[in-house]
C-alpha cells in the first residue's frame, strides 16, 4: 500500500487508523491528509482468530 | 438477547478508582459547561421588531383629460411629463419626482428593520443550540452519575447517547491508564483481536473496542467462522447455542459440507440463513488467506510505528555512490550509522538503513575493519583481530 497507488499528492505520509468492524475483523484506513482520499481494507487478524475463541468458548461450555 | 455480564472480574474493578476520577473530572466539567449555557440563556433575548408603518399615500395624479403622450403639462410645485406610452411624472422643480424623498425615507426604514430581523433570528438560533447542547449536558452529567455499569445497561437498551458518553468515559480512562502500561507479551484485545491489552488485567486495547463491545450487547455476541465450503468468513449471532456451531455460510455451502442427515437437525434445519451477514476478503487462494491477512496487517501496522524522519536524517549528506566496496549495502548502512548512534546493534541498523541482516552485518564487518565504525554491542566479546581496531 503506497502513496502513489493512492493519489498524486506529493506528501510522503498518509494518516493511518483502524476501526474495529465485528469481534476479530478490523477495517484499516489511510487517508490523505492533503486531499483527503480515503482507503479502506477489512482484514481480519490471525493471531486469536475469532472462530478459534469461540471453539474454545463451546468446548469450555457445559 | 444474549446479555454479557459486565467485566467486573478483570479490568473493572481493577480501575475503579481511576475510573472514578476520571467521571468525577467529566462531571466537574459537564457541570461547568451546563452552566455557562444556562447564562448564556438567561440573558435577555433580542426584541423582536415592531411592523413597519404602512408606506406614505402617493401624491394624485392630474388628471388624465389635461395632458397627452409627449406633453409636459406644468403642475403643483413642478410639472408632469407624459412618456409615448401614456405613463405620467410629476416631475418637481430641481428635477426630483415627489415620491422620491418618501421613498428613500421607507427604504430606510426597511433596512433597520431588516436588520433588527436578522439580529432576532441570528439570536433565537443562538438559544435554541445553546438549549440543545444545554440537554446534552444534562443528559451526559446523568449518564456520568449512572457509573459505568449503569451505562452499559442504558446503551442495551439503544440509548446513543449513553455510547458516546461511555466512549468519552473510556478516552479518558485509557489515555491515564498508558501512562503506566506494564511491559511483557499481552493477551489480545477481546473485540478486535489485533492489539495487546495494557495489562493482564484487561480485555480490551483501547475505548473504541470496549464501547463497540458494549453497542454490540444490544444485539448480542457476533461470532465468526470460516466456511468449510467457499473459505468465505462470515459472521452472525447465534440465536441459540447450538446455532454457534454453525460452520457453513448458506444452505447451498452446508448442502456440500454437512451429510444429508445432519442437515434436517438443528442448528442447520432450525438456522435462519438471513441474519448470516459475510465479510468479503483479500482476493486470494483459501490457503493463502491467512497469509495475506497478515502481510496486510503486518505492513499497516509497522508503517505507522516508523519514526518520522529527522531533520539530522534529512539533513544528512547522500551516501558516496562511487564507494568502491563488494560488500551490498554498504553505502545505506554508512549512511545510516550516525541515525543509529555509537554502539550500532544490528537491528538498530537493519531498521534504519532497509537492508538485510546479512548484508548489515557484512557491510559493519567491512567498514569495522576500514576503522570506519566502533563495533561494539554485538554480544560478542571484542575481538580486534576479527572486528577491526577502533
Amino acid at each position: 500500500m503506497s502513496q502513489r497507488e493512492m493519489c498524486a499528492c506529493p506528501s510522503p505520509t498518509l494518516t493511518r487508523s483502524w476501526e474495529p468492524v465485528v469481534p476479530g475483523l478490523i477495517r484499516l484506513i489511510e487517508e490523505c491528509p492533503a486531499c483527503h482520499v480515503r482507503r479502506e481494507q477489512l482484514a481480519r487478524p490471525l493471531t486469536d482468530d475469532p472462530a478459534a475463541a469461540l471453539r474454545r468458548r463451546i468446548e469450555r461450555s457445559p | 438477547m444474549t446479555q454479557l455480564p459486565v467485566p467486573a472480574s478483570s479490568a473493572f474493578l481493577a480501575l475503579q478508582p481511576l475510573h472514578q476520577a476520571a467521571v468525577a473530572r467529566l462531571a466537574e466539567d459537564t457541570t461547568t459547561r451546563i452552566q455557562v449555557l444556562e447564562a448564556r440563556l438567561e440573558r435577555a433575548a433580542t426584541p423582536m421588531p415592531a411592523p413597519l408603518p404602512p408606506p406614505p399615500p402617493r401624491a394624485p395624479r392630474p388628471p388624465l383629460s389635461v395632458v397627452g403622450p409627449g406633453d409636459s403639462v406644468p403642475a403643483d410645485g413642478g410639472y408632469v411629463e407624459v412618456d409615448a406610452k401614456g405613463r405620467r411624472t410629476l416631475v418637481v422643480s430641481g428635477g426630483r419626482t415627489t415620491g422620491d424623498d418618501d421613498e428613500a425615507e421607507h427604504e430606510e426604514a426597511r433596512a433597520t428593520r431588516a436588520a433588527v430581523r436578522n439580529a432576532y433570528w441570528r439570536d433565537q438560533q443562538e438559544r435554541y443550540g445553546a438549549q440543545r447542547e444545554l440537554e446534552t449536558a444534562q443528559r451526559e452529567l446523568a449518564h456520568l452519575q449512572l457509573g459505568k455499569a449503569g451505562l452499559y445497561d442504558a446503551i442495551a437498551t439503544g440509548d446513543q447517547q449513553a455510547e458516546r458518553t461511555l466512549r468519552v468515559i473510556l478516552s479518558a480512562e485509557y489515555a491515564a491508564r498508558s501512562a503506566r502500561e506494564q511491559p511483557g507479551p499481552k493477551r489480545l484485545c477481546r473485540y478486535c483481536h489485533v492489539l495487546p491489552v495494557g495489562s493482564d488485567e484487561e480485555e480490551f486495547c483501547g475505548p473504541r473496542c470496549e464501547a463497540r463491545w458494549a453497542t454490540d450487547r444490544y444485539t448480542g455476541e457476533w461470532v465468526g467462522w470460516e466456511c468449510g465450503t467457499c473459505y468465505g468468513w462470515f459472521y452472525y449471532v447465534p440465536a441459540t447455542a447450538t446455532e454457534a456451531r454453525v460452520t457453513a455460510c448458506s444452505p447451498s455451502c452446508a448442502e456440500d459440507l454437512i451429510p444429508a442427515a445432519d442437515l434436517d437437525t438443528p442448528p442447520y434445519s432450525t438456522m435462519d440463513w438471513s441474519r448470516v451477514r459475510r465479510i468479503p476478503g483479500p482476493p486470494a487462494e483459501p490457503k493463502q488467506r491467512g497469509r495475506v491477512y497478515q502481510q496486510l496487517l503486518t505492513a499497516f501496522f509497522e508503517e505507522d510505528a516508523r519514526p518520522p524522519a529527522t531533520p539530522a536524517q534529512v539533513a544528512l549528506p547522500p551516501a558516496p555512490a562511487a564507494l568502491p566496496s563488494a560488500v551490498p549495502d554498504e553505502a545505506k548502512v554508512l549512511a545510516a550509522l550516525p541515525a543509529v548512534g555509537e554502539l550500532l546493534p544490528t537491528a538498530a541498523i537493519v531498521k534504519a538503513a532497509h537492508v538485510r541482516k546479512g548484508h548489515a552485518v557484512a557491510a559493519l564487518r567491512a567498514l569495522a575493519a576500514r576503522g570506519k565504525v566502533i563495533r561494539r554491542g554485538s554480544g560478542r566479546p571484542h575481538d580486534p583481530e576479527r572486528w577491526g581496531r577502533p
